[in-house]
């Protein structure tokens, strides 16, 4: 197994510490998310080489807010919606370049992609984070592809 | 010290910015750039002292960038500012004349100690 699960949780604790300022509290167990009640952000970054994967980072609206506000040192209101996909864009490139340096072999990461509105999380990722960040969910999950 | 910033995501830029002032180098001019092709650009009215630049972005790459400024004999300080962080990214960066590789994230400290060396060899 190439990623251990605490290696996930301190990599994307450290990535949302350092790009955001907010402090993140890692799940023992996967949250039970309502998706069809919260609206989920998605921003996803694929790993590519001698190891392929998509990392996605998943959460609600108001935490994506709170994110690019974080990373502009703006208000929420004065941010645009192209804003805040590329604050959480940002955040999940960060978050799979830790994970691309515990890898082995030669990879590469992709330009971030981001996912309008209300998607559900993926249904079997190989690895997965679940954190709390200012009392709202965040997951984030490591999806390994065939090479 | 003109700096030009080439990064696809605006809240990176920003970030690349707020840390260099923290850091205590903020450049007397700062440029911004959101690809390789538009640094070019930028680069043909007004050659920076030092190229901050991230490596994955579309349209034009950093490395793309740098192999450019090379080939057309552009001897310009260049460093990459990257989250992409493996041993042959980084040996190709340095075998293309890049002068130093920085990893996101990263701290004020992070760009003192490899900017401040750079700032007093200058």
């Amino acid at each position: 197994m190439p990623i251990q699960q605490a290696d996930l949780h301190s990599v994307t604790g450290h990535a949302w510490q350092m790009l955001t300022g907010l402090e993140s509290a890692p799940l023992a167990s996967p949250l039970e998310l309502d998706c069809q009640t919260v609206a989920f952000r998605r921003s996803v970054v694929g790993v590519r080489g001698a190891w392929a994967a998509e990392v996605c980072v998943f959460c609600p609206p108001e935490l994506a807010t709170m994110v690019a506000s974080a990373m502009f040192m703006m208000d929420a209101a004065e941010l645009t919606d192209a804003d805040i996909d590329d604050a959480l864009g940002e955040l999940c490139n960060v978050t799979a370049g830790g994970i691309q340096s515990r890898i082995p072999g030669e990879t590469d990461l992709t330009v971030p992609e981001h996912l309008p509105s209300v998607v559900s999380i993926d249904g079997t990722p190989h690895w997965r984070a679940d954190l709390m960040v200012e009392g709202l969910p965040v997951v984030v999950t490591v999806s390994q592809l065939e090479v | 010290m003109k700096i030009l910033i080439v990064d696809d995501s605006r809240a990176m830029r920003m970030i690349v910015r707020r840390t260099l002032r923290q850091a205590g180098i903020e450049g007397q001019s700062v440029r911004e750039a959101e690809n390789g092709k538009e640094a070019l650009e930028l680069m043909v009215a007004e050659m920076p002292d030092l190229v901050l630049c991230d490596w994955n972005m579309p349209v034009m790459s950093g490395i793309e960038l740098l192999e450019t400024l090379k080939a057309q004999g552009v001897q310009v300080p260049f460093g990459f500012v990257t989250s992409q962080n493996t041993p042959a990214m980084k040996e190709r960066a340095r075998q293309a004349g890049a002068w130093f590789v920085i990893s996101k994230p990263f701290t004020p400290d992070t760009f003192q100690a490899v900017l401040g060396r750079l700032q007093s060899a200058a």
